[in-house]
Parts: structure tokens; sequence; C-alpha cells
């Protein structure tokens, strides 16, 4: 699982860009597949010996297709488990195993749920 | 807002000394193959990573004649593919299945790769990059401030000219020249080329230039590192790419 390093780059993140801020929320992408609840241990685990809160939201994953303009939610259902395993570490295998459901392009653009990112509150 | 991933991919290339990257704003003009070849006789000296950096065409699983890949322990770990080379490829995940990607999800699969990747013990990275001068160049332009950038130039004059304009973005963006690899892709050597004018500007505009031979029945010589090692032209090849290195 790479939950243990993305939560030590989101440690590295709060003290390396904002230092002296004390409160954030973490938004998590939901195509990266992240176990929510490890990545929350992980993180509370990393930042214990600083005075930190976190935290945590899920953004759900929305695609656009370029192609029809449909908007289409990440249905994972029809991947068998090799396939979201591989999104799960690299999101843009999405372009290989997911195709519009409207059109069947798989010309088509992630609109949200992409990446962790942390904002200071 | 910020993107945790830039700090997990400081992190993860921390002890990572030197970075080749392998680029041309011409393709095919052999950067795949010179980074199949300087991975694989940098690696007798050193602990090498190589990384395909060519996701919608990638072509060093083929070079190595490899079908390894990544273990899994708090990231991905790269296949040590040969005694100290190890290798990263986007075919681990897509199984080298087609991949056809906007250049806006680029830098999401670079990101991504690099801060999950742990490069345990590798001391110098190659990169080999796809051709044009768009997303991936900009985005490792942005990332690897301190990198060699190898610039391969065939020769040709359509080459020249069109590499020159990759030189003078390098040198603007990272103010350092990069090294000229003049490959002699079709086995004429240079000579006939030495007056004209945009050959002239090259060697000029480069900091260096190495001279990289063509080599016969190269795809005899695919997944054969110790072979690739032997050959007499390439051992020269790797005498001057180490004077380089030294000076
Ligand atoms: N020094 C050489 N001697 C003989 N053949 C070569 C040499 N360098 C490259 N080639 C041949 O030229 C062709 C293109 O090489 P290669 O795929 O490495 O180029 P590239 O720059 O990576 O291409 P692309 O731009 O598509 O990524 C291949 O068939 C390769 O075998
Ligand atoms: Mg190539
Ligand atoms: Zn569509």
């Amino acid at each position: 699982m790479h939950e243990f390093s993305l939560a030590r780059a989101t440690k590295d993140t709060i003290v390396n860009k904002y230092n002296g801020l004390h409160k954030f929320i973490i938004y998590i992408g939901q195509i990266q597949q992240i176990d929510i609840e490890l990545f929350k241990q992980a993180m509370l685990d990393e930042i214990r010996e600083f005075n930190i809160e976190v935290y945590f939201e899920e953004i759900p994953a929305k695609m656009k297709c370029n192609a029809c303009q449909h908007e289409f939610i990440y249905d994972k259902t029809s991947l068998n488990s090799e396939e979201q395993e591989n999104i799960h570490f690299l999101p843009e295998m999405i372009y290989i195993y997911i195709r519009c459901p409207n059109c069947k392009s798989n010309d088509f653009s992630i609109v949200e749920g992409r990446g962790i990112f942390i904002k200071p509150l | 807002m910020i993107d945790v991933r830039i700090e997990g991919m400081k992190d993860k290339l921390k002890n990572v000394k030197r970075v080749i990257v392998v680029c041309s704003s011409k393709g095919g003009v052999g950067k795949s193959t010179i980074s199949y070849i300087i991975s694989s006789i940098l690696s007798e000296d050193m602990v090498v990573g190589v990384c395909d950096f060519d996701f919608t065409g990638p072509s060093l699983h083929i070079l190595f004649r490899t079908n390894m890949s990544f273990t899994e322990s708090d990231g991905i770990n790269p296949p040590e593919i040969y005694k100290n080379l190890f290798f990263l490829s986007v075919t681990f995940f897509s199984n080298d299945r087609p991949l056809a990607i906007r250049g806006s999800s680029i830098s999401d699969v670079i990101l991504e790769l690099l801060a999950i990747t742990n490069w345990n013990g590798v001391e110098t990275l190659v990169i080999d990059t796809p051709p044009t001068i768009t997303d991936t160049m900009l985005e490792i332009l942005k990332y690897f401030h301190g990198a060699e950038f190898f610039v391969v130039s065939s020769n040709s004059i359509l080459s020249y000219s069109t590499v020159l304009k990759l030189i003078s973005i390098i040198v603007e963006r990272t103010g350092r020249l990069p090294i000229l690899v003049m490959n002699d892709l079709s086995g004429v050597g240079f000579d006939n080329k030495s007056n004209n004018t945009f050959y002239q500007e090259l060697l000029n505009y480069s900091k260096r230039t190495l001279f990289f031979p063509y080599l016969n029945n190269i795809e005899e010589y695919y997944g054969k590192i110790e072979d690739i090692r032997k050959i007499e032209s390439i051992r020269k090849f790797k005498r001057e790419l180490d004077f380089y290195e030294k000076i």
C-alpha cells in the first residue's frame, strides 16, 4: 500500500510549505481508491509530535467526455481486481480501462476527484 | 491548495545524485536506444534507475526484453532487471495496452509515479522521453532543474534545425548548456555534414558533444546487456562519457 508514502508526503507538505499553521483539510480524490482509514491512521502517526489538526474529505470522481460532453462518475464494477489495482497506483490508467458510458469514447477528462490536496483552514 | 505529491516526489528522489534526461525535439533519432545503452553501461559502475517517460509509446521494456514488474512496500519498488539496474515503466500498470492521454494528464502521471516509487540505493537516474517539446519535457524541465540533458540528434539537417530549438529552450529554462549526443543512425558518420551551418551552430551551442556509434544488427542486442557492454564502439562511447563526467 502506498498510503504511508502519501501520508508522509502530506506531513512534509505541512512542515515545508505551511510552517506555523495548525489546522488543515485534506482532500482525497476518489479515483485513487485510497484506503481512507489506513491513510488517516498513517497521517495521525506522522503528525503525532506536531501540534496539528487535520480533517479529511473524500472528493467523488467526476469525468466529462471530450467527444460527447457527457458527465459520468467512476464506476469500477466492470473492472477486475487487477485493473482496479492498476488504477489505484496510477489513476491515469482509467483511460485504458474505462469508456464514456454514453458514446464509448476513452477521450474524457477527470474533472474532479484526482490526487491529494491540502489546504489550511 | 497544494498537491502533496510534490513533497512526496522530493522525498523519494532525495538520494538520487544524478539525473540524465535523454531527449530530443525530433522523433526516431535514437533516444530510447541510447537510454537503453547508457543505463546498461553506467550500471557497470553504479546503481542506476532507468524510467520510460514515453507513456503512450513506451519502448524500454522491449529494449531490455523484460516483463518484470514492481513489488510493493510503502510505495512501489522498481524491479532490478539486471545487476544494479532498476526499471520503471507505465507498462507495469497498463499491461502494455494502448494508452491515449491528453497533455493535461501527463503532469499527474509524472508526479504520481515519482511520488510513489522507492529508488532504493539508486544514484543515477536515466529518463527516456517522448519526442517534441510538449508536456512531458516541460514537466521534466520544471521538476529536474539540476538534471543533465542529453539532447539527441541524428545526422540529418532536419534533425539539426529542430534540435537547436530544444537546446535553446533548455538553456533558457535551466541556465545551463545541455550535452549533445550525435547519433550516427544511418552509419555514414558526420563528416559529410560538417559544413552545414545548422551542424556548426549545434556544436557551438552545446557544453560537450558525444558521438554515439552506428550499431549494426542492434535488435540482436536487445536484452543482452553483457554483450552490449563488450561492443568496442560502445566501450569507446563509455570512455567519452566517463571523460565528460570528470570535467
Ligand atoms: N546508433 C544506432 N545504430 C543503428 N540503429 C539505430 C541507432 N540508434 C537508433 N537506431 C534505430 O533507429 C530506430 C529509432 O530508434 P529509437 O526508437 O531508439 O528512437 P527514439 O528517438 O526513441 O524514437 P521515438 O521518438 O519514437 O521515441 C530504431 O529502429 C533503432 O533500432
Ligand atoms: Mg523512444
Ligand atoms: Zn462520450
